[in-house]
């Protein structure tokens, strides 16, 4: 359809020419017809306003002159069929007809009627009487009549040529300007003048429906402007890319749309419903566009987007399609992004630089955060959880964080490995586009094994030694990936390189293009097609396929996560021997080291070595030294650091070599620069470690431990924490043991004392029972506590280290072995969290840590009394045995409950508190036999 | 910084059992014969250094002191496969002695002639260790020169060291068939008074017992097989000391786990499952389970002393060492078994103290470096009983019986200690009748309070205890 314009389209409204739309006041020609009725009652022949009106000729075919009052009387029946019979003429009825016939009077006779005009092109059928019938222009007169006189002349607007506004409304609809209708980068579209409408439609409606297209045109153009700007801003994210991409295809569609169907369009009403669709699709676009805004990265923007569709997905079920193709591209670079970040595709990835936390333990970071990594948090991945996008669920999400981080760790490690470099070794990329939906899943399912069997075959070429000839390789591939950069050295990974990039090059483009679904799906939405009708295939199934990106990949997810766990597990627990790292902590910081256990305790508290402290005047000699904890001679505490060193001196690389074959032996460090070092203690703390006899003294005495990279995937500083809170737990208590040890060294084995008098027996039963008490309790945490989990935990090892094996002897990867970095970690902090709740660490179970603190208090207490030997034994020992009274009460509770509730604690955890109740309350039981005995 | 153990072997029974138990050590810690690793002992995590020092050829040499009054038994084990790991200054046989007859006032006696060669020896050990925790002593305390030389030794240890445990492994005679020595009772009792007044701890093993085991599980006669049995006790007893854990690293604290009061410190061993040369494989590696062990160790059959207990009689305190694949938390569970069936009696007045420590053992004790795998699990009873004390009176019944017909005292009066009289026969049975009482009171709930109740204090126990009493 073409429409003629009378204005040139290009031309900028001027406002200082009279518009033609103007109602010209002194000429009547122009647009507006220069129709007058005179239907002035009182004078219908006074000259009317225009001269040029009443001077022009009457129309001669219909006109007749002479007074109103010569026309035949009213009383007459003028009917076009005489059928008069059916109404008789003067009866008492009223004649509905009166006031019709009134404005008749000029038509009062018949008109002749013949075929003869019919063959006449020019003939125009005279105005019927009818204001119904009389088109548009007796309903504007009617209009313009009717309001005439009140309140302005104009009040019922402007006529405008209705050509040129449906023309001007067509532009508008899509998005460009016209005579009518203006652009303001402000304010949109902007309407010329407010009083325009169309023949034969109010004012008020016109404009109803000018707002309509005005909103509609504005949104377009908006949605124009996006997508052409978009290319030119530099901070755009690929993924606004993406989108400012499809809203040009869906923008492409509209107007299409538009232009198929303007041909059969005539009225306003039906140019109306031509753009209804439209619009609905225009402000979800916008509403999508709108919400990215702010987006700055993929990841934003497709969670915009993938909300807003959500939003509109509940009202414009017709839409839907659309929406999810358009959130299927633009998270297509996210996804890709993703993809890379995993190395599925080539290339490096943007999404893996703002995550915060790689697999890696950041000394430096973590001091600068106060080095107060909370016991219970742990490193989960979920603060990079919410960087990726909404439509990653959190299992997923955390899946492809573990393969990022675990190729990270690949990478560092080895950076020739052909899982990292998956192309170099002409393992296909798989390219899947959001188009792929529309295919059955099996075929990605086809792509993805394809491509784990070629990766496969890679992984083993490496393990097989087929790697880099040339040490420059790693340095080349790292430092440039370009083609162009590589030495041309015999090599048959570049070699390979080669290859792969020439046949990408050949490949048509075609092979590359789909057709556009996005086109097809939004033509069908506008035009209200079935699926079918359309040719796109669009069941349920790729529907919400579309919308889970992460499930399109799911498969490929799935056998990287298996592949990159099975290489970085291998890498981890073989030649990085995590193993000797979890051994080194059992030793030391879980106290599994007898001879450390022995060394320290003599240092730390033997009272017959000679004393690290600073005596002046005294020489110290070249024995052992020590801070003599508690011992009567010594004069401050806490320790000097000095002193420290020189007492702790050796302890610990001393122990570690002992377990080992001295030629193995690298005497000069401890894996992880194992050492010891003061724990920072808050002030109030630090006031009652200054007490060398209180149960704290020696909380300052803490291990230090670095885990290198990459063990510290495993050892995390939040599993180093809970060693920290373990050991600390450990070393209160082994310093009890050797108080009660102490005591009964001084107590029993004097073999100078004698025949044994009555205190001195008094004396040895409250060693006995404090001495029973705390092997009791040693021995619950150490064996049921430690041992126990810790042994648990190595069993899984040992399994990993056999499956692993069994996997290698079968040339295959990750069939038995699923577990990751991330499980493994997971098992390790697991097994630490069960070691404290063991050892009643966890918040829990204060109430008991502290019943347990009071009694072990007792004991010391006891220790330094300087009456513990008279007769003052009794009463120490009957404050010891109240809170160890207090602590079987509640012990016994504690396990009656658990077992009751059961409330989240596990059957082996229960069990081992009722063993400790009961071993407690059973040595208890005896104290009470002085009770039973009959006097 | 180990806590060395110096060891004194004295008489042919003490040597016999000693060379036995040097032997068993070297196996256990890879040490050829000639005192070297073996290449593949490099597991490491064991602690030669309290039972070996190093030589400076880095060869290990046992800490100990090889004693006898007559040359023929120390020559004999110089001459065995494991003759040359000792150092020979450490040895001190009397050339041209025959021994001491038998006779616990020759052995002493000599013992005083030879004091400063003894302690000189002694001496030079304890210097060459650094930080010395004790002694150990083996011997028999029937003949004449583990008794009356490892008495006279006891008392020097017990002035010279007065701070260093003294532990002794004291092989007593067969008390209920007819004695292979007719003056044992004497030389037993005698002994018996050192072992009470100069000793920390004592092991009793006595040969009436051991020829039982030895016969009925191994079937099998002979000190060679006695011997056996008694380093293998000794072997696992001290194994928490040479595979220290985090408790019983040390004599001191094996000790403490077991002796509350000083003078009741005589120990019964008793040990399963044993596995001689002639039982068959199939027979000791089944599945034994550790409440199996635990509750075998409790049966008088595998007990290493011969003792009548009474109905009064109780356990003072256990040690249970678990060896072997033991899960901990099964050890705590059966622990918890043997506790709530009261398969053993405890005082009545202190905490039954019944404690368990799950030990590391060798891992050159087991194929591939032997033939035959080790039992699953093994366990090493060591208790503190007052059924003991029907040991001792036992033995002074006899001694009584001897001595009203002042049978054979002549030999004695010829040495020193009986040249003014046998007042030292007295003095012997007035400490054995103590320590005897003493064990009696051990089985009254109040032994503490010295049986004037009512004027010790409350002791703090008067609140709220009704709960835990199980009845016993
Ligand atoms: N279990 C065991 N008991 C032995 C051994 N040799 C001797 N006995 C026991 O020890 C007691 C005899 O003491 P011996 O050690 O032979 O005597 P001794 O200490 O060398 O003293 P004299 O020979 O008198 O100088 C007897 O009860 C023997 O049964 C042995 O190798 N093993
Ligand atoms: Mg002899």
């Amino acid at each position: 359809m073409d429409f003629q314009r009378h204005d040139s389209p290009f031309q900028p409204p001027n406002l200082d020419i009279p518009s033609t739309l103007v109602v010209a006041d002194e000429c009547d020609h122009g647009l507006f017809a220069p129709l007058e009725f005179d239907l002035k009652p009182d004078n219908p022949y006074t000259p009317a306003r225009y001269l040029e009106a009443d001077l022009q000729l009457p129309d001669l075919d219909t006109f007749e002159f002479g007074l109103l009052e010569d026309v035949e009387a009213l009383n007459d029946t003028i009917t076009s069929s005489d059928d008069g019979s059916c109404l008789p003429v003067g009866e008492h009825t009223e004649d509905v007809w009166a006031f019709a016939r009134g404005h008749e009077t000029l038509l009062d006779r018949p008109e002749f009627r013949t075929w003869e005009t019919f063959l006449d092109e020019a003939h125009g059928e005279p105005c019927s009487a009818f204001v119904s019938e009389a088109g548009p222009k007796s309903f504007d007169i009617l209009l313009r009549s009717a309001t005439l006189g009140r309140r302005g002349n104009y009040i019922h607007g402007r006529i405008a040529r209705a050509d040129v506004l449906f023309r001007s409304l067509l532009d508008l609809g899509c998005g460009r300007q016209s005579v009518l209708f203006f652009w303001d980068e402000e304010k949109g579209f902007v309407q010329l003048d407010q009083d325009v409408r169309a023949t034969g439609l109010s004012l008020e409606a016109s404009q109803s429906v000018i707002a309509e297209m005005l909103h509609t045109g504005t949104m377009m153009r908006r949605l124009q402007t996006f997508s052409d700007n978009t290319y030119l801003t530099e901070t755009t994210s690929p993924a606004h890319i993406a989108l400012a991409k499809s809203v040009a295809v869906v923008l492409d569609v509209l107007e299409a749309h538009v232009r198929m169907s303007i041909a059969s369009t005539r009225s306003l009403l039906q140019l109306q419903d031509l753009f209804s669709r439209p619009k609905q699709v225009l402000l979800s676009m916008k509403a999508i566009v709108a919400a990215v805004e702010d987006a700055t990265s993929n990841e934003q923007v497709s969670s915009a987007v993938l909300e807003q569709v959500q939003i509109s997905q509940s009202d414009r079920s017709w839409l839907h399609p659309v929406l999810s193709a358009v959130f299927a591209r633009a998270s297509k670079p996210g996804m890709d992004d993703i993809c890379r970040w995993i190395g599925l595709l080539p290339g490096p990835a943007t999404v893996g630089r703002r995550l915060k936390s790689s697999y890696g333990y950041d000394p430096a970071g973590l001091e600068a955060s106060g080095a107060n990594v909370s016991l219970m948090a742990s490193v989960a991945p979920s603060d990079d959880l919410q960087q990726l996008s909404e439509f990653v669920s959190e299992a997923d999400g955390t899946v492809i964080i573990e393969i990022a981080r675990s190729l990270r760790l690949i990478e560092e490690q080895c950076p020739d490995h052909h899982i990292v470099l998956p192309q170099v070794w002409n393992v296909e990329a798989v390219e899947l586009s959001a188009d792929d939906t529309l295919a059955n899943i099996q075929r990605i399912i086809e792509k993805a094994e394809l491509y784990t069997a070629q990766l496969m075959r890679a992984i083993k070429d490496y393990s097989c030694g087929k790697r880099r000839p040339s040490p420059d390789y790693a340095r080349i591939t790292k430092g440039s990936s370009t083609t162009e950069n590589l030495a041309w050295a015999c090599n048959d990974a570049q070699q390979l390189n080669f290859l792969h990039t020439g046949a990408r090059f050949l490949r048509s483009p075609e092979a590359l293009g789909l057709p556009d679904e996005l086109y097809n799906l939004t033509l069908c939405a506008v035009q209200s097609l079935t699926a079918s009708e359309s040719g796109t295939v669009d069941d349920a199934r790729s529907l919400r396929l579309r919308l889970d990106p992460i499930g399109i990949i799911k498969p490929l997810l799935s056998s990287q996560a298996r592949l990159v766990n099975a290489v970085s597990l291998r890498l981890l627990l073989r030649p990085n021997h995590l193993r000797k790292h979890l051994d080194l902590q059992h030793s030391f910081q879980l106290i599994g080291n007898g001879t450390f256990l022995s060394r320290l305790r003599t240092a730390l508290f033997d009272p017959d070595i000679e004393t690290a402290e600073r005596q002046s005047g005294v020489l110290r000699s070249s024995g052992t030294l020590g801070l003599r904890l508690g011992a009567p001679a010594r004069r401050s505490w806490p320790p000097a650091s000095s002193e420290l060193r020189l007492s702790l001196m050796g302890i610990l690389s001393d122990s570690y070599h002992s377990h080992r074959d001295p030629s193995m032996m690298d005497m000069s460090t401890l894996p992880g620069d194992l050492s010891f070092a003061i724990r920072s203690l808050p002030d109030e703390e630090i006031e009652q470690i200054s007490d060398p006899q209180s149960l704290v003294a020696l909380d300052f005495l803490r291990l230090q431990y670095n885990a290198p990279n990459p063990v510290n995937a495993v050892i995390t500083p939040v599993a180093l924490q809970k060693y920290d809170n373990i050991f600390q737990c450990l070393l209160r208590l082994i310093r009890v043991h050797y108080v009660t040890t102490q005591m009964y060294m001084q107590g029993v084995l004097d073999r100078a004392g004698g025949k044994p008098g009555q205190p001195r027996m008094l004396h040895l039963g409250a060693v006995q029972a404090m001495h029973v008490f705390v092997s009791v309790l040693m021995s619950y945490c150490f064996d049921l506590g430690v041992a126990a989990p810790w042994r648990k935990f190595t069993a899984s090892l040992d399994r990993l280290h056999t499956e692993l094996a069994l996997e290698d002897a079968d040339d295959q990867l990750g069939t038995r072995v699923v577990l990751g970095l991330d499980g493994l970690r997971l098992l390790h902090e697991n097994t630490l969290d069960d070691i404290r709740g063991r050892l009643l660490l966890r918040r829990r179970d204060l109430h008991l840590r502290e019943a347990i603190d009071a009694v072990l208090t007792e004991v010391l207490e006891f220790y330094y009394s300087p009456n513990a030997g008279s007769n003052q034994a009794p009463i120490l020992h009957g404050k010891f045995e109240k809170k160890l009274s207090t602590l079987c009460t509640l012990l016994h509770e504690s396990a009656r409950k658990q077992g009751s509730k059961n409330a989240g604690i596990n059957m082996e955890d229960r069990e081992a508190l009722s063993i400790l109740s009961e071993q407690l309350n059973v040595g208890r039981s005896a104290f009470c036999g002085e009770h039973d005995i009959p006097d | 910084m180990p806590r060395e153990i110096i060891t004194l072997q004295a008489g042919q029974c003490g040597n016999s059992v000693g060379a036995q138990f040097w032997q068993q050590l070297c196996q256990e810690h890879g040490i050829d014969q000639s005192g070297n690793l073996l290449d593949h002992a490099v597991e490491g995590g064991d602690r030669k250094d309290v039972f070996f020092y190093q030589s400076d050829d880095t060869r290990y040499v046992p800490r100990a002191i090889l004693l006898d009054l007559e040359p023929r038994v120390i020559e004999r084990i110089q001459n065995s496969a494991y003759g040359n790991i000792y150092n020979p200054e450490n040895i001190y046989t009397l050339k041209e002695g025959t021994g001491a007859g038998n006779n616990w006032a020759a052995g002493y006696a000599r013992g005083t002639e030879i004091e400063e060669a003894l302690i000189d020896m002694i001496n030079r050990e304890a210097d060459g260790s650094d930080s010395l925790e004790g002694f150990m002593l083996l011997h028999s305390i029937a003949g004449g020169t583990g008794s009356g030389l490892g008495s006279f030794m006891l008392e020097q240890l017990n002035d010279r060291f007065p701070k260093k445990i003294i532990q002794t492994y004291s092989v007593f005679p067969d008390l209920q068939t007819a004695p292979d020595i007719v003056v044992q009772p004497y030389n037993a009792l005698l002994s018996l008074r050192r072992l009470t007044e100069n000793a920390d701890s004592v092991v009793v093993l006595d040969n009436a017992a051991l020829a039982r085991i030895a016969a009925d599980t191994l079937h099998v006669h002979g000190d060679e097989q006695t011997n056996q049995l008694i380093s293998t006790v000794m072997s696992a007893s001290t194994a928490t000391l040479r595979y220290p854990g985090y408790m019983h690293n040390d004599l001191v604290g094996l000790v403490a786990s077991l002796i509350p009061t000083p003078r009741c410190h005589f120990l019964q061993a008793s040990y399963t499952p044993f596995t001689g040369e002639s039982v068959d494989t199939a027979k000791t590696v089944r599945k034994t389970t550790v409440l199996d062990v635990m509750r075998r160790l409790l049966q008088p059959k595998n007990q290493m002393v011969s003792t009548k207990p009474t109905k009064t009689s109780c356990y003072i305190s256990i040690l249970n060492i678990i060896m072997g694949e033991a899960d901990p938390t099964d050890v705590h569970k059966s622990l918890l078994r043997i506790r709530e069936r009261q398969l053993a009696n405890f005082i009545p007045w202190g905490p039954a103290s019944i404690q368990v420590a799950l030990t590391r053992t060798s891992p050159y004790m087991q194929p591939p470096y032997t033939t035959r795998p080790p039992p699953r699990v093994s366990g090493l009873m060591l208790a503190n009983h007052t059924g003991i004390a029907t040991l001792f009176k036992r033995l002074v019944g006899q001694y009584d019986r001897l001595r009203k017909r002042n049978a054979f005292l002549e030999q004695y009066k010829r040495e020193a200690p009986f040249r003014d009289g046998l007042g030292e026969f007295d003095e012997a049975r007035e400490s054995a009748m103590g320590l005897i009482q003493e064990y009696e009171e051990a089985e009254r709930s109040d032994y503490l309070t010295g049986g004037s109740a009512e004027e010790a204090p409350a002791n703090g126990g008067a609140d709220g205890r009704a709960d835990g009493v199980t009845g016993r």
